[in-house]
């Protein structure tokens, strides 16, 4: 197996992780085709310094998250990335449980919230550990408990500030 | 929405996500083939334009150097000059910033710091080009009248009593537009880097 088909088999694997990372940082369709063609390429060109000194799924979530920052950045440009055949790659669509409301729903919610938090709390919706948090942030863990309790008092102001 | 309810939700969406299975290997080929930097390339396009429109404007004004004048119209067309130079370099510059940009950061926190600075860098670079296109407005027009009708102000002082002052409003608002929304994004990039020190 040569490098480029362990790195599309790793892909594969781990295709969940890299739409969650698209769908969390945008709020377009379009643009999250982008980030998600964006995050790939960034991994591919980075796959060689993975040294699996951390899981690959930190290192993972360290790029696309990266990229996602950027991405932003250019997206509010309105710049599209080269076209691929996206007929075979779409996210799920008005389907009977309204991903995409549901989704938008989510966005509203954390639209109000700066990078920096947006990148803790992406992490703690997948469930880390305040460990893998801190690993992959870059802050220590007993600062991902502080950040988080900021997080939730932003979300609270937030509801009140709608209501 | 409290945060469990939050997660709550994520989870729902998230389940919906890791179903799919729509990366093929051909697919990801097609990805991995892109070269990221033609795509920097695209979003530098108007700017390597504008660009390439000052240099000519440079060059053109260099050029006829000599059919100004006046003093004045020279002063002008020299000020000109350097406005017309110093816009498209500090643009450019800023591209290169954005061009060297190293997404492979080891941490979250360190890339957006580097997010964070190269923001507030961009938004001053931008705030100075609009004072500087300010200032260029009003010393290009008698230069131009010069260079392209052949006449001095002095010729027809009331129409230019009615233009300039006019010109120069316009682009004082359009300037006040424009900064407001460079400040705000200044101060959300300052906000953000106080809270990733904090």
């Amino acid at each position: 197996m040569d490098k480029k088909d362990i790195f599309i088999k790793v892909m594969q694997e781990n295709e969940g992780l890299i739409y969650k990372v698209a769908a969390f940082y945008t709020n377009s369709k379009d643009d999250r085709d982008d980030l998600v063609q964006e995050i790939i390429y960034t991994l591919w060109k980075s796959f060689e310094t993975f040294k699996q000194q951390s899981a690959l799924s930190t290192w993972m979530y360290q790029v696309a998250m990266n990229v996602a920052i950027f991405h932003l950045r250019k997206s509010k440009r309105s710049v599209t990335t080269t076209p691929i055949d996206m007929a075979v790659f779409n996210f799920p669509e008005k389907d009977p449980d309204d991903f995409e409301e549901k989704l938008e729903v989510l966005h509203t919610h954390i639209k109000d919230l700066n990078l920096f938090d947006k990148g803790i709390l992406m992490l703690y919706l997948e469930s880390k550990s305040h460990e893998e948090i801190a690993e992959i942030i870059g802050i220590s863990k007993t600062n991902v408990g502080t950040k988080l309790s900021r997080i939730k008092e932003k979300l609270k102001k937030q509801i009140i500030k709608t209501i | 929405m409290e945060l469990d309810e939050l997660k709550s939700s994520w989870e729902t969406l998230s389940k919906k996500m890791e179903k799919q299975q729509q990366l093929n290997s051909k697919l990801i080929e097609q990805m991995i083939n892109q070269n990221y930097k033609n795509r920097l390339n695209n979003i530098a396009r108007p700017e390597f334009i504008g660009s390439i429109l000052c240099f000519i404007m440079t060059i053109g004004l260099i050029w006829n150097f000599n059919t100004l004048n006046t003093l004045l119209l020279q002063i002008c067309g020299g000020f000109s000059v350097l406005v017309l130079i110093l816009i498209p370099v500090l643009s450019l510059q800023s591209i290169r910033g954005l061009q060297t940009i190293n997404i492979s950061l080891p941490t979250y926190k360190n890339t957006l710091k580097e997010f964070a600075v190269q923001k507030i860098r961009f938004q001053k670079i931008q705030k100075l080009n609009v004072f500087l296109s300010f200032i260029f407005i009003v010393a290009f027009a008698p230069v131009s009248i010069k260079l392209i009708a052949g006449k001095d102000i002095y010729e027809n002082i009331p129409l230019w009593l009615t233009i300039h002052p006019v010109s120069v409003i316009v682009l004082f608002f359009v300037s006040k537009w424009v900064l407001r929304h460079y400040n705000n994004s200044l101060t959300e990039a300052e906000e953000l880097l106080t809270e990733i020190e904090s």
